[in-house]
């Protein structure tokens, strides 16, 4: 379970614009309950699955985007790019699926 | 409320990161949409693969015939098109799609429209820029340009091929500066073109130093300040020596009591200037040492027999580079022909320099003084009346809108327009205006685009005799003959007007109006075999009308004058020599004054073994030369030792030229040797110690290390410029590097049939910052490298298996 949705999340990030990890993290949190620790490590996961896609991407374009974007950013070395590119997922997922899970808690509860 | 919470806090943080994620943050653009894989900038990957393809096709709107564009090795677009129009909507479609970004932010500048696109941190430039007239200069020109048919048609198919670009872009295309500021790319209006040329204006005619010696004659009167900075001697022809750098007859001084010192007589002391001054940027004051390098050579001069023209175009070294490299081709039509190579500035139609079949040219700027400044005097502190011949007289006034991005309200700019031009600045009752040619309504494009079809000298003269500002020196060659020609208006005006503020309270203080195109100086076929121009002065003092002073150093136009007198015959391949020569002309004339064996005498043991370098230095301005280094320092320390003291009062050092430096420390050796020696020995003494306490690590005192060229992006980006690299050459030799200032483009053309060439650039055709081409040719252009270049055909091209973009019509829906 954990591999296919890193997977879709990284295919998501390719092919879709950036919001849709939001989408996906949403319509998963619809179905699919995650523990706290499966909700991290799946996240954590996630956001690796995108450092790694990042460096690649960067060396499709000869390592330019990291080198001039990192020094537009004026980040200490390039390779943080990788980092920062990864952490919007990340972020979003997790933040994503964690509203939705609780609002549904909330609902139910209130219910 | 527990449960509340647990709703709350995660919604709250979810709402806070798709904020943060979709807003820019200061200057952080949105991180969501920059950093996303699918179409930010990770999204690279895409636009190489699809631009690396061998032929792409095209769909443009509004083109009669389809029209190809070969890329060469060098991404060097060869466009071939069945009529003009076409071409320049080619031309339009092609240098947006490598340059959209420079063209934007260059043809935006003028209008005063940057802050629409980067925001209040430009403001303070655009508001400049429109109280200096740009703007409106700008209108000016562009409504000569629409009455001029053949103009009209260039810029609007160009205008057009560009917005079709604009119009074809997603986010994901945008170049990667929009992304950053988070600005979407707008159509452009022919305006923008007119803007751009009016850009390159102020660069090369609209600086002055008049306020700086406006300053020095509060301070030293204005005897003095003519004997510091006297006019420069004309075309160098009368020798090779101090003595004949300067005017012998100074017709400044003879003259300035009679005509200026009396009208400004009346002036008290320029109250306003020193702080006008002191608050204007940087940028308003010339860039010192700016110039150019062009030469030519006669059939009979030439070793292969045939007439060589040579051009080397300084300026600020930018990436994207400034010019931008085309070969455009008009063919398969009986009315139109055209075959032009050279260099465009992004944002023009046609090509500004270069050559065709017949014909070739080059330019240095002219330096001519067309900017002069005058004292107004209002009626009172509010009122925009002002003094004119002893009545008050109203100004045009009108308010200009500058936007600016991200706030609601567009800021109103008061303009306030009299007999001397815009008002720039005002302290009360008084206030500066600044007369300048460029005002004057003009359309060099078509002076520009005409020269591209020209094919003698004879009707390049007559194309150019309507060219207004800015005047620059022109070198043409056609294949018998040589020219150099200095177009543009010239105004009427007494010796020495326009040196300092003049009043604006008298109208015989304006200019009488211009010369004539036939009185700009010409000269064609000289008996010497070559015509040459380094921005010195283009007439001498018997012209009919006063030129100014300001005119660039003698260093590089003696050296030309030197090597073409000297060897009878000439290559190509020597001239491309001559354009990389690091030999400093400054050092070689400063140690015809300075023996080098008396400075050691006055040095203890452990200077002299540094100076051991300088005695034994061949004046080259090699990247590993340390005696370049320890000579510029040198220099600096001489320079303030005469002049520091006399010069105390100025908040930006602004000494007397170099030439006259040389001259003084003649008069000064003449005097007192010992004297003299024993300055120059504490001068090395305190320069050698200054840059040992500058820059500790000796391997920093190599000249390429102690002035490594960096080439900032064109808006100064960080991390988009590329450096640092370690060229030859200095600003005193033929190959003029001045660290972020440089030969901009080089181009040497041999008028065989077909022509040959060859050029350099500092840079590459594709203005994208995260493509692999970006900084290609760099490296080449710093170890001056040429590439051969030329009128190549159809189907040379293809053999060279040049990549092929195919541009078919779009029927309009």
């Amino acid at each position: 379970m954990m591999i296919t949705v890193v997977i879709l999340s990284l295919l998501i990030s390719l092919l879709c614009p950036w919001y849709f990890i939001a989408v996906f993290a949403a319509m998963l949190a619809s179905f699919k309950k995650f523990t706290p620790k499966e909700l991290i490590r799946l996240s954590v996961a996630i956001f690796l699955s995108h450092v790694v896609a990042a460096f690649l991407l960067d060396g499709l374009a000869h390592g330019l985007v990291s080198q001039r974007i990192g020094g537009l950013l004026s980040l200490p070395f390039g390779a943080l790019l990788y980092v920062m590119a990864a952490l919007p997922p990340l972020v979003l997922f997790f933040s994503t699926y964690w509203v939705v899970r609780s609002s549904r808690n909330f609902v139910k509860r209130r219910a | 409320m527990r449960k509340v919470f647990y709703f709350v806090f995660p919604a709250g943080i979810f709402v806070a990161v798709v904020f943060c994620l979709s807003q820019k943050l200061g200057p952080l653009p949105s991180l969501g949409p920059f950093l996303s894989f699918n179409d930010g900038v990770f999204s690279q990957y895409k636009k190489n693969i699809s631009f690396g393809k061998k032929s792409l096709s095209f769909e443009l709107k509004n083109l009669e015939h389809p029209v190809e564009v070969f890329l060469d090795s060098n991404l060097i677009p060869h466009i071939f098109a069945g009529s003009k129009k076409d071409l320049y909507r080619a031309q339009g479609y092609v240098t947006a799609q490598f340059r959209l970004w420079q063209m934007d932010m260059t043809t935006r500048a003028a209008g005063g429209q940057l802050s629409e696109v980067l925001g209040a941190k430009a403001q303070k430039i655009d508001e400049l820029f429109i109280k200096m007239g740009l703007r409106e200069a700008s209108k000016r020109a562009l409504d000569e340009m629409m009455e001029d048919p053949a103009t009209q048609l260039a810029l609007t198919a160009y205008v057009d091929g560009v917005n079709q670009y604009i119009s074809s872009l997603s986010y994901k295309d945008w170049p990667v500066e929009y992304k950053v500021v988070q600005s979407r790319p707008q159509l452009f209006e022919p305006i923008r073109v007119a803007q751009l040329l009016k850009i390159m204006s102020f660069n090369l005619s609209g600086r002055s130093y008049d306020l700086a010696l406006t300053e020095i004659v509060q301070k030293l009167g204005w005897n003095r300040s003519v004997e510091l900075f006297p006019d420069f001697f004309g075309h160098l022809d009368n020798g090779q020596n101090l003595d004949d750098i300067f005017m012998q007859d100074q017709p400044l001084t003879k003259n300035i009591s009679k005509s200026i010192k009396t009208s400004n007589a009346g002036l008290a002391a320029y109250p306003g200037y020193s702080s006008a001054f002191a608050n204007f940027p940087d940028f308003l004051l010339p860039f010192q040492n700016d110039g150019s390098n062009s030469w030519a050579l006669s059939a009979e001069k030439s070793s292969t027999g045939h007439v060589i023209m040579s051009n080397d175009t300084h300026l600020g070294l930018k990436i994207p580079a400034v010019w931008m490299e085309n070969h455009l081709v008009v063919e398969n039509s009986d009315s139109e022909n055209l075959d032009v190579y050279g260099a465009s500035f992004p944002g023009t139609p046609g090509v500004i320099l270069g050559f065709n079949q017949n014909f070739s040219w080059g330019a240095t700027n002219g330096t001519i003084d067309v900017l002069d400044w005058y004292e107004i005097e209002f009626r009172d502190e509010k009122s925009t009346d002002y003094m004119l011949d002893g009545r008050f007289v109203r100004a045009e006034v009108w308010n200009e809108e500058l936007k600016i991005y991200g706030q609601k309200n567009a800021k109103l700019i008061p303009m306030v327009w009299t007999e001397f031009g815009p008002l720039l600045h005002r302290e009360g009752k008084l206030g500066l205006t600044l007369r300048w040619t460029s005002h004057e309504p003009s359309n060099e494009l078509s002076a520009f685009l005409q020269l591209d079809e020209a094919k003698s000298v004879t009707q390049a003269r007559e194309i150019l005799k309507n060219f207004k500002n800015p005047i620059q020196n022109f070198t043409l060659a056609d294949a018998q003959r040589i020219a150099i020609f200095t177009p543009g208006l010239i105004p009427k005006r007494a010796v020495g007007q326009g040196r300092v503020v003049e009043n604006g309270r008298s109208s015989k203080n304006n200019w009488s109006g211009y010369l004539s195109a036939s009185q700009s100086p010409f000269l064609e076929n000289p008996s010497q075999g070559f015509v040459h121009s380094a921005n010195q002065r283009p007439e001498g003092s018997d012209f009919p009308s006063y030129l100014g002073w300001d005119f660039e150093e003698p260093f590089r136009g003696l050296r030309i004058r030197e090597v073409l007198s000297a060897h009878q015959k000439i290559s190509p391949q020597d001239v491309m020599k001559m354009q990389n020569e690091s030999l400093n002309e400054l050092a070689v004339l400063f140690f015809q004054v300075v023996d080098r064996n008396l400075v050691v005498h006055e040095l203890s043991n452990d200077y002299k073994a540094r100076f051991d370098g300088i005695v034994n230095w061949k004046f080259l301005d090699l990247a590993d030369s340390v005696s370049s280094t320890q000579f510029y320092t040198w220099f600096k320390q001489i320079e303030n030792k005469i002049w520091g003291k006399e010069f105390s009062f100025q908040k930006r050092p602004y000494f007397p030229k170099k030439a006259f430096t040389l001259k003084t420390m003649e008069e000064m050796r003449k005097k007192s040797s010992i004297d003299f020696y024993k300055m120059l020995a504490s001068a090395y003494v305190a320069a050698m110690d200054q840059l040992e306490k500058d820059v500790p690590q000796p391997e920093g005192h190599k000249w390429g290390n102690y002035q490594p060229t960096r080439i900032p992006h064109i808006t100064q980006f960080p991390g988009l410029g590329a450096g640092d690299f370690h060229p030859d050459g200095s600003r005193y030799s033929l190959n003029s590097n001045k660290g972020n200032h440089g030969g901009a483009w080089r181009l040497v053309v041999e008028m065989s049939n077909p022509p040959k060439a060859w050029s350099q650039i500092p840079g590459s055709t594709d203005g994208d910052p995260l493509s692999p081409n970006y900084t290609k040719g760099i490296e080449q252009w710093t170890r001056g490298e040429f590439r051969t270049v030329g009128l190549k055909t159809r189907s040379e091209l293809i053999e060279e298996k040049s990549q092929t973009w195919r541009f078919n019509r779009r029927s309009n829906p």
